[in-house]
């Protein structure tokens, strides 16, 4: 029996604290679900979420059991706003009300995307500032609710194009500082590769000198192997050391130059180069110098061949035929033996043609 | 086209006799026919340990000495890897050295053994390859560079060095071919094939890995193995060409007379497949793969393919799962399997794909279709998809050591030549 008394003692400890901490403040609030009133000290792991519908605070476990089964109502008493489970998001500012200004703010920096480079002046850029700044404040503060959304969306509506093609640029733009990061990251690891690199060199080249040192002194000639192994060394050291600036003037050159060339062309529309018109000989040319096929050649010969109807289903075109032999009695025409050999500029390039192959 | 390398060369042209005032006998490598120029650079060549080095400062009055040249051909370039080995060649990454005019530039160097098959010489696709690809330059047909031969007199093909080839894009599962892409490659292979027939040579054994890619994204028509220059008329040629896929109905038919039509059936498969991304007309044997093609197009028939019935082998398909006579197929057959091609795509396809090899555009037709001059555009070169990595540089050491008209590398198979070509097919009594 006394343990149940105690329990029931207990428990009305905890409510009690519960109710304490809950009209306490903003502190303790935060350890508390306003829903379910679990607190952290139960569940450690508690985290609260916020829906930018209403903004109403309530914790993970209470938006899978509310919102699981499809929208439905805030459970905050007197807010009627119907959520869905995905909007349902971590609050990043600890004040709410700052977390809906930065909401209402990029909602409407979407959809004002103008740049300045938009406007023939400065004033009229100005204007559309404060114009903006107009709109987000009555979102914020609720003034003309129905006007301001009807103006946002007219807005919206007359500039589709420069909307989509200002965001274009914005992406763009990010995209570059991504690169231009990790171009920078990338030329810092060079930088401190190269300088380890020199140190082991030199590490190295140290050793080796006293190594040949030593080799130096048992041989019989001492001094002047002597001076040759030092004269070697000093050899070394120098070239070391123009290697290692040259090096780095490299890497300074690198940094500073090629990276932030596109930048200037960044707000230049992506200019699509216009189509070439087709040719469907790449550049080839099929004109022949010093005949032309004619449509049909007469040759008794070939009258057989013609009418063979075994031939005529297989495929076989005496035209070809024709035109083969008119083009091999001509493919000597213009071919002179003075002339070097074509086959010696042939394979210099792989994509230089003859312009004549088979007539070789 | 008698096939015999003096495989008994003399081997007295050592160092000393070289120097001295006896010639060195002067031999050229038989393939020069009325047509061919022997290639100045195709020669033979003892190389006597080092005694290539003494002969290399030679002087001006021997300049055209066979044995030179060779030395000569073969020092520019140097071995760097063996990329793959088969019975009929064995493929090497190499380099040409850099000269004070030219930057290194990477090759692969074909090595055929001279003796595994063919006692008396060369096997007939080093021939083959050698004689139509000294003569075709175009920038959509692999470049031969030089050749020589090495000290075991094994003729060497200096080839541009491609690192990926057609099959290989098609089965890459992570790519995404658009209409653009296929249009590219459709175009530099209908161009490469247009060069081919304009200079009177039938390719023969198109098909999607004999198509390589180079590293800026260029289509080359490769493996001349198979290729052969256009008959004359009453001259029979052999219908056992080209890959079972990719063979054309008349060829089935047993075909002696036929013309550049085989080759653009062929690519018009190729067409389907790199649509499809995988084989259109995949049979498993000759006859199966002969069901498959009436299925698909249409079975022939007098009407669709005048004179057809005249041909040695023709036969009508009835075997019992085949129903009946099929219909050549028309456009709505087409754009319903093909309808990313869009019409006009649609309407090339249909031309290159005919039953009757008469009714078959040319390469030069087919490379005016209004669908190259349609949006999508073809797409760059540079901008295709790609396939990168070592893997590529693998894939395309065992295809070129694998022999023309093959479909796999069959290492299995006994290396007989009969087994590589496309068996004539039997219709039991067709003739």
């Amino acid at each position: 029996m006394p343990s149940l008394t105690s329990s029931a003692a207990t428990s009305a400890a905890i409510a009690r604290a519960r109710e304490n901490a809950i009209n306490r403040g903003s502190v303790d609030a935060d350890e508390i679900c306003p829903v379910c009133k679990s607190s952290r000290y139960l569940n450690p792991n508690m985290r609260f979420l916020v829906n930018p519908e209403c903004y109403h605070k309530m914790c993970e476990s209470c938006v899978d059991r509310i919102f699981s089964q499809g929208p439905s109502q805030c459970p905050v008493v007197g807010c009627d706003k119907i959520l869905r489970k995905q909007k349902f998001r971590k609050q990043t500012f600890e004040d709410i009300q700052v977390e809906r200004e930065v909401d209402v703010r990029k909602r409407i920096a979407k959809t004002f995307n103008k740049r300045q480079e938009d406007f023939p002046s400065l004033k009229e850029f100005n204007d559309y500032l404060e114009e903006v700044e107009t709109v987000t404040f009555n979102l914020i503060n609720g003034f003309d609710l129905a006007a301001t959304e009807a103006k946002i969306s007219a807005f919206e509506q007359s500039n589709k194009a420069t909307i989509l093609q200002n965001a274009a640029k914005a992406a763009q733009e990010a995209q570059f500082i991504q690169a231009q990061r990790e171009f920078e990251r990338e030329q810092h690891r060079r930088a401190r590769e190269l300088e380890q690199e020199a140190e082991a060199e030199e590490k190295r080249d140290k050793l080796e000198h006293r190594a040949n040192l030593l080799k130096a002194l048992q041989a019989d000639d001492a001094e002047f192997e002597v001076a040759k192994v030092n004269k070697l060394a000093r050899k070394k050291s120098s070239m070391r050391k123009e290697n290692q600036e040259r090096r780095a003037k490299e890497l300074e050159a690198a940094r500073n130059a090629p990276a932030f060339q596109f930048m200037s062309n960044l707000n230049k529309p992506i200019s699509e180069e216009p189509p070439k018109p087709y040719d469907p000989l790449d550049g080839f040319d099929e004109t022949n110098k010093y005949f032309v096929y004619r449509e049909k050649y007469e040759n008794p010969w070939l009258q057989d061949a013609l009418n063979d109807r075994a031939m005529l289903a297989g495929g076989y075109l005496v035209q070809q035929y024709c035109e083969r032999a008119v083009f091999e009695a001509f493919s000597g025409v213009g071919c002179f033996i003075e002339d070097p050999p074509l086959s010696d500029n042939l394979s210099v390039s792989f994509d230089t043609p003859m312009t004549d192959a088979v007539a070789g | 086209m008698s096939a015999t390398a003096g495989s008994s060369a003399s081997s007295s042209t050592t160092r000393q006799n070289h120097a001295a005032a006896a010639p060195p006998t002067r031999r050229t490598l038989p393939f020069g026919n009325g047509h061919t120029p022997v290639p100045a650079s195709v020669a033979e060549h003892d190389d006597g340990g080092g005694g290539s080095l003494s002969k290399d400062g030679s002087d001006a009055s021997d300049i055209d000495d066979p044995d030179d040249i060779n030395t000569k051909t073969k020092r520019k370039y140097t071995k760097d890897r063996k990329l793959g080995e088969g019975a009929y060649a064995v493929v090497n990454l190499g380099h040409r050295r850099a000269t004070t005019t030219d930057s290194a530039i990477p090759v692969a160097i074909k090595k055929i053994k001279v003796n595994t098959e063919f006692r008396d010489g060369l096997s007939m696709d080093a021939i083959r390859e050698v004689k139509y690809l000294r003569e075709l330059h175009h920038p959509n047909i692999i470049a031969l560079l030089d050749v020589f031969s090495s000290k075991n007199q094994n003729l060497c093909l200096v080839l541009e060095f491609l690192d990926s080839d057609l099959e290989m894009i098609i089965k890459d599962s992570s790519l995404t071919l658009s209409m653009a892409d296929v249009k590219s490659w459709m175009l530099m292979s209908l161009r490469g094939l247009w060069w081919c027939h304009k200079a009177f040579v039938l390719h023969r054994d198109i098909k999607p890995n004999n198509l390589l890619l180079s590293s800026t994204g260029v289509l080359k028509l490769a493996d001349f193995g198979l290729a052969r220059s256009f008959a004359d008329p009453y001259r029979p040629m052999t219908s056992n060409v080209i890959t079972r896929w990719y063979r054309p109905p008349e060829l089935f038919y047993g075909a002696k007379f036929y013309s550049s039509a085989v080759d653009i059936f062929s690519l018009g498969l190729v067409f389907c497949e790199l649509m499809l991304r995988t084989p259109f007309l995949p049979g498993n044997s000759d006859l199966h793969q002969f069901e498959l093609i009436c299925q698909a197009l249409g079975t022939p028939t007098e009407e669709n393919w005048p004179g057809v019935s005249q041909l040695p082998g023709y036969y009508v398909p009835q075997a019992e799962n085949t129903t009946t006579m099929v219909k050549e197929r028309g456009k709505d057959f087409f754009m319903n399997t093909f309808i990313a091609a869009g019409e006009s795509g649609v309407d090339l396809l249909m031309k290159m794909i005919r039953l009757d090899p008469r009714k078959r555009c040319t390469a030069r037709e087919a490379l005016d279709a209004p669908w190259f001059s349609q949006e999508p555009y073809p797409t760059k070169p540079a901008n295709l998809p790609k396939k990168g990595g070592g893997k590529g540089i693998e894939k395309v050491g065992s295809d070129l050591k694998r022999k023309a008209g093959e479909l796999f590398n069959s290492n299995d198979e006994t290396s007989g030549r009969g087994k590589k070509v496309a068996r004539k097919l039997d219709f039991g009594g067709g003739g």
